[in-house]
């Protein structure tokens, strides 16, 4: 049985059957979690994870955490004693496996005789000359000057190492709550990874709840202006419902949790899961007007055997494009693939079935004299106009495109990486506040952790190290290397006086760094020790603190510190957060190019095997092409960053935007091969499936306008760029492939 | 009915007031039942980190008082990287204690700052303070009640620093002892900072009684609550008396 018969005889069983998708559907959505955390999406078995795992299963898993605070001068005695009270607060909490600050840091230092290793702060600066005292030891003490306390002493931080006992919202409230309690005139800032984590986790679900009401609200007037009534509005807009109902539901069904990306899943459904239904309510009401007098039925199965085939190869080219993001490095990006392309499956589905056969159990509409090839619509105007132009300047449409391209693709030479995942919140927001400041002021928030495996008391290996510390700090975008070797020259200058032979050095013997150990084991903390050498004295580890503004700033540090290392029999590997949210970078840009080479080689093959042409698989690409380089072009000129987010945009555009040429070609193929020339087939379908082109295109790009009021910047610059890419695919097909079809006269549209 | 509320409280304070009197008392009896004025011994100290590694020093200790100032000294003997390291400790009464150490490998002897006794005796979970006598008056004391550890019936005191100097010194804010009512001997210390978050707890067991009446305690052990780790210092050769003289004692020997 066809299609269009079965929707007519079996209305009441599909009606049926959809409403029990959409009742099943609710009971897994309340069973969603989020996850935030982007590093847990990353394959387990990526290199920078391995070896970051490696590194902390030796020294700890701790997690770093700075409170910064800003004043006029942090020597001022308030400020110190609000210092010492919250550090106070912060040892007692079992969160925390280290706290280090002004209040508790010491000095290490030979003096008269003695070895001092005494608190920063003995006693608090009283008068203005004590102040002055306190300042210039600081400045001589290398473990708290522009560690602890910035250059200019107008910052200073506590340095927290959370144990992850806690839960992120139940640390950052400890965090936020100390910061009340202990009040005073100085700013404070947080920077931490579980701070990002439980904003991003915020931000997600604020988000849905304004983005998806407002994307249904905008959808439902945008189709009540279209169709100027219910019917037209109400079936394309339970297709999105139930579409958005069905994607929430695989989320968890698939044993999966809602990550940032998930916030764009809604909204594409939104913007996709109409424009099956906004086909059919145009080619119904097209047959309707043309032929009044036909009982609904007809008029029904007459416009789901017209529309069923370009319904399903349009349909079908968007999910092979979406499908694209199952090759993806990422799992969100995996996930969101397969989700949306089985919810786009099921709107389709609905709508070559529910949406008939509905319509054919409605009493028939009024004729919409809008919807007629002749009509004086203001858009049939600007259509017909277009196509006018086209045919009177076929060869300048070209040349103004490939002007436009060009233009555009000045920008590549700009594109840019993002470095880390910071820009998920805005540039504004405390998190990325404290990031500058720490970048600006202190050593950096990005670390790289170097693992070395030997006897580190060998004087030969404490030497190298020493030399790498001072080797990597000359890295203009690094702020601080510390290592086992930093603490025994330290304690040489403490043991030695100046002028001593061992002074400021690395020991020359075995027994004289054991010894150096031994010594600043007892001086204090016991595990201060072993946050550069095992327990055993089997590893040590290298801290590099640094920033980077991109991902070239992290490969040059990264370069300089191999170069270095490379023949180190001693080295083993490097690890660290910044290496993950590194490799996370580059994942989102393999990620994207396997994603996009995958839908872009699927949708040529399907346009070739539709159009049974190698020629129309090469012309019917050239509009994805042209939008994927002129949108990364102006990424380029712009300043977007390609990041997890953005790097989703190409692949889902194409997905979308080949169907506005495939409707194009249809239609043309259609005139064409009826007799009709180049040139009046071209007008033709302007004013005809140009207008349901336009209202598609444009119903799309409004369903994604929505996310220009997301709370995270990278999801507005992804509206941005998907409208941006959507346009271009909709000028290509309407305005570049009519040109040139009427300059090459292709012979794939002459046959039907 | 009011009579008997009346008694009860009189009773109750008389009570307490009694605990606060013998507190210090019970604990200046638990420190003469274990100080000798000479003696030398031979130990071993394990760290176990979190995870059960362990880590092994040997010493050498002498102790002799003289006057009011005990002198110490402690020397390593293995691991041979750091064997001949030495610590010399000369712990007055009055003030805060002296203390020096000696590298074998640099042939040099550094003075200690006696701000350290908070910090960690050779690298383990044992502070210098833990090593010397404490100062009675830098705490207030009162008994709190009683409590059975090692099946001994022990009294519980409360021993708080008297300020926060004395508390930066000793690392800790407040600490309960259980002290056997019988030997006086402690059994058990908890060791807590001022918020209440429990810090380490020292076990001590294996109390010998020697010739001279009093006892020594061969092991010793010092879990930090906090981190999981723990070191313990088992004696195995105990020698009443020391022929050492003063001179020995001496920062200038050191090495010799």
């Amino acid at each position: 049985m066809k299609i269009e018969e079965f929707v007519t005889k079996r209305a009441n069983i599909i009606i049926i059957i959809t409403i029990v998708i959409a009742a099943l559907c609710i009971y897994p959505i309340t069973q969603t979690t989020i996850n935030p955390d982007l590093e847990s999406y990353l394959p387990v078995t990526m290199s920078s994870r391995v070896n970051s795992d490696s590194i902390a299963q030796i020294f700890g898993e701790d997690e770093p955490l700075m409170v910064i605070f800003e004043t006029n001068d942090v020597l001022n005695p308030k400020t110190l004693e609000r210092i010492e009270l919250i550090t106070s607060e912060f040892e007692s909490s079992d969160a925390f496996s280290r706290v280090y600050s002004l209040a508790n840091a010491k000095s290490i230092k030979g003096e008269d005789g003695y070895l001092l290793v005494d608190p920063v702060i003995i006693d608090m600066p009283e008068t203005a000359e004590d102040i002055e005292v306190l300042r210039g030891e600081i400045v001589e003490n290398d473990l708290v000057y522009k560690l602890l306390v910035s250059e200019d002493f107008r910052y200073t931080m506590i340095l927290l190492k959370s144990n992850k006992t806690m839960e992120d919202a139940e640390l950052m409230a400890f965090i936020d709550e100390t910061l009340e309690q202990y009040q005073g005139s100085e700013r404070s800032t947080v920077f931490a990874m579980p701070y990002l984590r439980l904003e991003v986790n915020d931000k997600i679900a604020s988000d849905l709840f304004l983005l998806l009401p407002l994307g249904l609200l905008i959808m439902f007037l945008f189709l009540l202006i279209s169709f100027r009534e219910f019917r037209g509005v109400l079936l394309p807009f339970s297709i999105v419902i139930i579409s958005i109902l069905f994607s929430f539901a695989l989320i968890p069904t698939m044993g999966w949790e809602l990550s940032i990306i998930g916030v764009l899943i809604p909204i594409m459904m939104i913007a996709i899961a109409n424009n099956y239904g906004v086909h059919f309510i145009i080619k119904y009401h097209e047959f309707n007007t043309l032929q009044h007098e036909k009982p609904v039925k007809d008029i029904v199965k007459q416009t789901v055997a017209y529309l069923k085939r370009p319904v399903i190869l349009t349909g079908l080219t968007t999910i092979v494009g979406i499908l694209g993001l199952t090759t993806h490095i990422l799992l969100p990006a995996r996930q969101m693939g397969v989700i949306t392309a089985l919810s786009i499956g099921l709107a389709l589905t609905l709508s070559l079935f529910f949406i008939p056969a509905v319509l054919s159990k409605l009493k028939k509409s009024k004729a919409h004299y809008g919807f007629k090839p002749n009509s004086s619509s203001f858009m049939i105007k600007i259509l017909d106009a277009i196509g006018r132009f086209i045919v009177k300047h076929s060869k300048l449409t070209v040349v103004l495109f490939a002007i436009v391209l060009l233009v555009s693709a000045g920008g590549l030479s700009k594109f840019r990486i993002a470095a880390d995942s910071y820009d998920v919140l805005p540039a504004k927001h405390p998190f990325n506040v404290s990031a500058k400041i720490a970048d600006q002021h202190f050593g950096g928030t990005k670390m790289i952790q170097l693992l070395f495996k030997g006897d580190v008391k060998t004087p030969e290996m404490m030497q190298n190290l020493d030399f790498y510390e001072h080797k990597i700090v000359e890295n203009k975008n690094v702020g601080k290397v510390t290592s086992v070797a930093g603490i025994i020259r330290k304690m040489s200058t403490a043991l030695n006086d100046p002028g001593d032979e061992f002074y400021d050095k690395i020991p020359g013997t075995y027994e004289a760094i054991a010894q150096y150990m031994e010594l600043y084991s007892m001086s204090g903390d016991p595990e201060d020790l072993e946050e550069f050498i095992d327990f055993n004295f089997e590893y040590t580890v290298m801290t590099v603190q640094y920033h980077a503004d991109n991902i070239n700033d992290i490969n040059a540090v990264i370069q300089d510190i191999e170069l270095l290392v490379e023949k180190d029999p001693n080295y083993m590997f490097m690890g660290g957060f910044s290496l993950i949210d590194k490799e996370l970078s580059e994942a989102v840009m393999t990620g994207q190019n396997y994603s996009l080479l995958f839908a872009f080689v699927a949708i040529l093959i399907l346009l070739i095997i539709i159009y049974r042409s190698f020629y129309a698989g090469i012309m019917g690409s050239l509009p994805l092409l042209f939008a994927v380089i002129a949108t990364f072009g102006i990424m380029g000129w712009v300043g977007i960053e390609l990041n997890i987010v953005t790097a989703l945009m190409s692949s889902i555009s194409i997905g979308l935007g080949v169907d506005f040429t495939i409707h194009m070609f249809w239609r043309l193929k259609t005139e064409i091969s009826a007799g009709m020339s180049y040139e009046d087939a071209v007008k033709r379908s302007l004013q005809t499936i140009g207008q349901g082109i336009t209202i598609n295109a444009f119903s799309v790009m409004m369903g994604f306008s929505v996310l220009f009021f997301s709370g995270f910047p990278i999801i507005q610059s992804f509206a941005f760029l998907i409208i941006l890419s959507l346009f271009f695919c909709l000028t290509c097909a309407l305005i570049l492939m009519p040109a040139l079809c009427i300059i090459l006269k292709p012979r794939f549209l002459t046959k039907m | 009915m009011k009579t008997t509320l009346f008694y009860l409280l009189i009773s109750g304070m008389f009570t307490l007031s009694c605990y606060a009197q013998d507190a210090k008392s019970i604990i200046q009896k638990s420190i003469d039942a274990i100080e000798f004025d000479a003696f030398e011994m031979s130990s071993k100290l394990q760290i176990y980190d979190n995870k059960g590694n362990v880590r092994m020093r040997t010493l050498e200790t002498s102790t002799k008082k003289f006057g009011n100032t005990t002198k110490m000294m402690m020397k390593f003997t293995a691991p041979a990287d750091v064997s001949g390291t030495t610590i010399l400790i000369h712990d007055y009464s009055d003030k805060n204690a002296d203390m020096w150490i000696y590298m074998p490998a640099t042939r040099k002897s550094r003075r200690i700052a006696g701000r350290e006794r908070s910090s960690s005796f050779m690298g383990s979970e044992f502070s210098n303070s833990n090593m010397s006598t404490p100062n009675l008056d830098d705490f207030t004391h009162k008994v709190v009640g009683s409590a059975v550890v090692d099946g001994k019936q022990c009294y519980k005191i409360e021993s708080t620093c008297l300020n926060t100097n004395v508390e930066s010194e000793n690392g800790f804010y407040k600490q309960f002892s259980y002290m056997d009512k019988q030997t006086n001997l402690s059994y058990k210390v908890e060791y807590f900072d001022r918020k209440g978050k429990q810090l380490k707890t020292q076990t001590l067991s294996n109390y010998k009684k020697q010739p001279n009446g009093k006892y020594f305690c061969y092991t010793m052990e010092m879990k930090n609550e906090v981190s999981g780790r723990r070191s313990v210092i088992e004696t195995n050769k105990f020698q009443l008396g020391s022929a050492k003289s003063e001179n020995n004692f001496s920062p200038n020997v050191l090495g010799n």
